[in-house]
């Protein structure tokens, strides 16, 4: 039985399919930041040099969030909401550790062990790149560690000497507070509860970036969603239609943020101008079409009873499809095993 | 009647794939080889192209193991006479990223893995807006996707594609500047000399000199492509 009014079935698979049959649904989202997160890998943030725009082609250095960086955190919350609803134990699956290969988390987001097989994620995304540039989007902090008392001066704590200043300071460059990514993130043959799953982890997923700073608070600001028979443009590209908009209607004016309802608005103009462009099959729930969608959604996730029968019935294609597909596989790579 | 088209790819992010790996760093060169092309554009097990394939070696999304079937796969484009060659890079940057697996704990701390595989590693990826250039020959025409993915990250990039005038066929002595994957030509065409691309599963050649066939194009000058090329796994 559906349990979205909003959205026709026709757009999901009855249940999990063993093969790629085509079916996509396109979540767009603008990751907004609220805080200072920081997205690295070699203790300097990521960042690439790409054109500003599709019609500005001078080349500007932006801030990206790589794919994994955006789909690990969701996919953690999703984990959380299973543990929490008592469909999975942190025992019998652990991320990137032991994958019980039979719940909605390893189906719909995929894992890879070694001997046991591989299960290709349904989850696409893809490295998301800010509307402002580099220099504009950053700033350096200094970093230290107080003593006790709150001062850099110690008072001979372990032995050292009283009066004398901790050398125990850094410097670290965060991404500012509201920083822009407008970001697309692919599921491939939705089931109704699948897609659900998914929209729920995008709605709940509040940090992002390095965990040990508690300071990677982002917001998913969600625009629409796309159902197609294929892939649609790149964040890249929706990135770059943003900015040519926002640069003609001056509301880039640096140093200072953007303007949400501006980008909002760009990003909205942007996405409907590129749909336009593609030769694909595709029903949009943009702007007034995804609000009712949205709210629906949101209401749904917002009970236990509606969280908790969508977990449930995620679980069950989960578990229905582990056993017609992986279980046969997954014992003998058990008895294989030492 | 024969189709030639000339594609190109625009990367719409980074890409990765390790044609190499040195201890921890996995080294992506800037060609792409035609089998990866063909799972891209979508062209391995599909009804559209009609290359389906025999139920057991279907494309799936639960792999049971990590074992390659090329000649499974791609025979079926010999059937329908589609072949897709390497791309070279028109034009290129590289980036280093490093990687590792998160995990679920509040704390960090690298354990040790039971199995031999790396949990972090240094990646050089080829940087978003790079393009490449490759070509299909095909005796049917053909449609091809907009939108791919590529590599080990999915990287999303965009194809372009401009059929090519109506080839004629000559032969002799010629030099191929693009890429090719000697497997699919040296047994048909008599290859001279050329410069080997280290990468599995199959090297690739450029600069190839051989004797044999060769399309070549009105207006287009020193573009040579050899005729009769498919996918060979056994000679």
């Amino acid at each position: 039985m559906a349990i979205l009014k909003t959205v026709e079935s026709k757009f999901f698979q009855t249940e999990i399919p063993y093969k790629p049959m085509g079916k996509y649904v396109h979540f767009l989202t603008i990751r907004i930041t609220e805080s200072y997160p920081l997205f690295q890998t070699d203790a300097e943030l990521n960042k690439a040099r790409v054109r500003a725009g599709v019609k500005d082609k001078t080349t500007i250095s932006r801030l990206s969030m790589f794919k994994r960086k955006q789909s690990t955190p969701e996919r953690l919350v999703g984990r959380e909401l299973l543990r929490n609803y008592g469909l999975m134990t942190a025992e019998e699956c652990e991320y990137n550790v032991n994958f019980a290969m039979d719940n909605p988390d390893c189906i719909i987001y995929g894992f890879a062990i070694g001997d046991s097989g591989s299960e290709k994620s349904k989850v696409v995304v893809d490295t998301a790149f800010s509307i402002t540039a580099f220099d504009e989007s950053h700033e350096t902090f200094t970093l230290n560690a107080p003593y006790e008392n709150g001062t850099m001066a110690s008072k001979g704590e372990n032995g050292s000497k009283p009066g004398e200043v901790t050398s125990r300071i850094n410097q670290q460059d965060h991404i500012r507070p509201q920083v822009f990514f407008p970001s697309i993130v692919t599921l491939k043959d939705p089931t109704e509860a699948s897609f659900l799953y998914v929209f729920n982890n995008i709605l709940r997923t509040r940090h992002y970036g390095a965990q040990t700073t508690r300071t990677g608070r982002v917001r998913n600001e969600l625009i629409g969603v796309v159902f197609a028979d294929g892939e649609i443009t790149s964040n890249l590209r929706w990135t770059q239609t943003i900015y040519d908009q926002m640069k003609s209607n001056n509301t880039i004016n640096p140093p200072d943020p953007l303007d949400e309802d501006d980008v909002i608005t760009a990003a909205k103009n942007a996405i409907e101008a590129l749909m336009a462009d593609e030769f694909i099959v595709h029903t949009d729930f943009i702007g007034d079409a995804f609000v009712s969608l949205i709210n629906e959604v949101k209401t749904l996730t917002g009970s236990e009873k509606g969280i908790q029968a969508i977990l449930q019935k995620a679980d069950a294609e989960a578990k229905d499809y582990a056993k017609k597909h992986i279980s046969k596989k997954k014992t003998t790579a058990k008895a294989g095993k030492e | 009647m024969v189709f030639i088209y000339h594609c190109q790819i625009e990367l719409h992010d980074s890409l990765y794939y390790a044609t190499r790996e040195i201890g921890r760093l996995y080294e992506t060169e800037p060609i792409i080889h035609n089998y990866a092309l063909c799972y891209a554009l979508g062209l391995v097990d599909s009804q559209i192209y009609s290359t389906t394939v025999a139920e057991e070696h279907s494309y799936r999304y639960f792999c049971p193991e990590q074992v390659p079937k090329y000649e499974e796969h791609l025979t079926p484009l010999n059937q329908q006479e589609i072949y897709v060659t390497p791309a070279r890079s028109l034009n290129h940057c590289s980036i280093l990223n490093t990687w590792k697996y998160a995990n679920n704990n509040y704390h960090v701390e690298m354990e040790k893995t039971q199995k031999n595989i790396p949990s972090f590693g240094r990646a050089k990826e080829i940087a978003a807006e790079s393009r490449f250039e490759f070509f299909v020959i095909s005796q049917k025409e053909l449609k091809l996707p907009k939108w791919i993915r590529l590599g080990k990250w999915m990287s999303k990039a965009e194809v372009t594609v401009e059929p090519l005038p109506k080839p004629k066929i000559a032969e002799g002595i010629f030099t191929c500047t693009h890429p090719l994957n000697p497997l699919d030509v040296m047994f048909t065409n008599q290859v001279i000399s050329y410069d080997v691309v280290n990468m599995p599963p199959v090297s690739l050649i450029q600069n190839v000199k051989m004797q044999g066939q060769y399309y070549q194009f009105d207006g287009i000058q020193n573009l040579k492509i050899p005729v009769r090329i498919e996918y060979r796994f056994r000679s």
